[in-house]
């Protein structure tokens, strides 16, 4: 790669990284697995950095790096580990009421499959569209309204069954269309 | 309890641990991958002209073996000169894989609807393709989908006038699973198939296909890095065809192997050449090119670079000082006399055949490649002033096809090209 190149490269990887890596989190649920996810999809970006249009889809391909990476982990991991207990069973509470009602999240997301996690992120954290998001996973948008609304369906029956309640405003028109279609 | 989604999930990353990037790891990491893929997306064509491997030997510290230090020739790539090639490309999905040694090209084609790909070799004369008999009866394993969304490589391990050996391999993309393929191998006289299940008991590299070979002995031998490590590469061997769980080979770990006609060489990284014909071993070189250095840190330091037999001579690519994208590189042509030595810096070797050698610029500074004449270049009879006809430059974008040299062919950016 060519001086310049590299010194763009790292300039884009430094101010990316950050938010890359909460993504790369709330797919794997572990700090330093998601940073390990992340600088894999620095080192897969800097490969393609040469042929990568610099005014535009570099922060879509980085986050395309960053899920890719995690599921291929998630599935490297599925066939080893063992499933913890249900995150319906877990008693929820607690003084401060955050920190429990984040494992409850992470543990409810950890059920989902990959793609399924991946399409509930990219459309609710990363506040993508549906077109955005199947470009990202490269599906069509079909596969990503019905994937986050089996993924909403199984966070929100994840709560329930703790007596608890799920909302996804403002996001879940599609996803809802989906899944009573 | 009511919880709004993405609130909770902002809520979640909102006190992330502190974390120092190491950007340096993934500057390392990122240029130790381009260098493999740039070296490795060429490698298995380059073996078309291989057909018979020896068995490698340890070669013995014989003092009366060492070589006699080299005349070193130095070219420049500045001092090249245009060379205009009109290739003949294909296009969509279908695609040259190599080169035989008798100058046909092997011609992969997925057909619209069709499960698996089909084979043919293409006679650059006339166009002409004799399509091959559908390899993935009874073994079925062109059929191209990978299992975990890598897609499977088919790689030409010898392209012979007799015989055609691919490896249709499917890369386990993690370490803990054994990636499993197929040794396919076509008699061209016959016309027929063989077969063998092959299984390489570590995760390979899942970005870059091994390097493969015919050794000495006949069996394939099959070398690559573990998934997620810098190195070093390790091998096994296999019976052909039949293939099965493969013989660890330890003796060769670290090492790069060129497979050649009746001859093969290896190369470690601190500069020792052996050139391995049946029943003899040749110590060629001892040391790497002066001016450049190994790393300091041998875990840096996976693999010595990438060499390739031009004819009898191994041609060798060295990177030279700590690892970064900015590395200097010198592909080193060895007189198998052992009289005078050919040194291109900055070039990163692509291919190689009898006479030709096919090289790749230093990274981010020019495109194209540059076609090294050793015919022009007699090495141990011409004269030390070494002028530009010998060296030619193919301005082409190259992608990431295959690139050979066989028969006085060309193949790169899946196009065929006659060599001047």
């Amino acid at each position: 790669m060519a001086r310049r190149d590299e010194d763009e490269f790292v300039a884009f990887a430094q101010v990316c990284r950050p938010s890359l890596r909460r993504t790369a989190y709330l797919m794997c649920g572990d700090w330093e697995r998601a940073a390990d996810i992340t600088q894999e999809a620095l080192v897969r970006m800097y490969v393609a950095w040469p042929r990568l249009e610099r005014d535009r889809g570099l922060r879509a391909y980085a986050r395309r790096a960053v899920v890719s990476v995690a599921i291929e982990q998630a599935r490297k991991r599925s066939s080893r580990e063992v499933p913890t207990a249900d995150p319906g069973d877990r008693e929820l509470e607690d003084p401060a009421g955050q920190l429990v009602d984040r494992l409850f999240l992470m543990a409810a997301l950890a059920d989902l499959p990959p793609r399924q996690r991946a399409c509930v992120v990219l459309r609710y954290y990363d506040d993508l569209s549906v077109e955005a998001v199947a470009e990202t996973l490269g599906c069509r948008t079909g596969t990503v309204k019905s994937q986050t609304a089996r993924g909403l369906e199984a966070l929100r029956s994840a709560y329930a069954r703790h007596g608890g309640e799920l909302s996804a405003a403002g996001r879940d028109h599609d996803e809802a269309k989906e899944a009573t279609s | 309890m009511s919880t709004d989604l993405r609130a909770a999930l902002h809520e979640a990353v909102a006190d992330a641990p502190y974390d120092e990037p190491d950007l340096r790891d993934v500057l390392a990491r990122g240029s130790r991958r381009v260098r493999r893929r740039t070296a490795l997306v060429v490698g298995s064509s380059a073996l078309a002209v291989a057909a018979v491997i020896a068995s490698v030997v340890a070669v013995t510290h014989d003092p009366a073996q060492e070589p006699h230090p080299a005349r070193v020739v130095r070219l420049d790539l500045d001092q090249a000169q245009p060379l205009d090639l009109q290739p003949t490309r294909q296009g969509g999905r279908d695609r040259f894989l190599g080169l035989t040694a008798d100058g046909l090209v092997l011609r992969s084609r997925h057909p619209d609807g069709g499960d698996g790909d089909e084979l043919g070799l293409v006679d650059p004369g006339t166009g002409v393709t004799d399509w091959l008999p559908d390899a993935t009866d009874p073994t079925g394993t062109l059929a191209p989908p990978g299992r975990h969304g890598m897609p499977p490589w088919l790689l030409p391990v010898q392209l012979a006038a007799d015989q055609l050996v691919l490896l249709h391999l499917e890369p386990a993309i993690w370490r803990s699973r054994s990636s499993s393929g197929t040794l396919l191998v076509f008699d061209r006289g016959s016309r027929t198939w063989e077969s063998g299940d092959v299984t390489v008991p570590a995760g390979l590299e899942a970005h870059q296909p091994p390097s493969v070979g015919i050794g000495l002995d006949g069996r394939l031998y099959l070398g690559h890095w573990n998934e997620g490590e810098s190195g070093p590469m390790h091998w096994w061997s296999y019976q052909v065809p039949q293939g099965g769980q493969g013989r660890p080979e330890p003796a060769l770990t670290g090492t790069s192997i060129a497979f050649g006609d009746g001859v093969q060489a290896r190369a470690d990284s601190d500069g020792r050449i052996v050139l391995s014909t049946p029943g003899e071993d040749r110590l060629l070189a001892e040391h790497r090119p002066q001016g450049c250095e190994p790393p300091s840190d041998p875990d840096t330091a996976p693999w010595p670079g990438w060499v390739r037999m031009a004819g009898s001579r191994p041609v060798v690519t060295y990177w030279c000082g700590e690892p970064s994208p900015r590395s200097d590189t010198v592909t080193v042509v060895y007189d198998t006399d052992g009289g005078r030595t050919i040194q291109v810096p900055g070039a990163g070797l692509l291919a190689a055949d009898q006479r030709h050698v096919l090289l790749a610029p230093p990274s981010g500074t020019a495109r194209g490649m540059y076609l090294l004449d050793l015919d022009t270049v007699t090495m141990g009879k011409a004269n030390t002033s070494v002028g530009p006809s010998f060296l030619a430059h193919i301005d082409s974008q190259r992608h990431n096809f295959p690139v050979a040299l066989a028969a006085g062919l060309i193949l790169w950016d899946n196009g065929i090209a006659p060599l001047p």
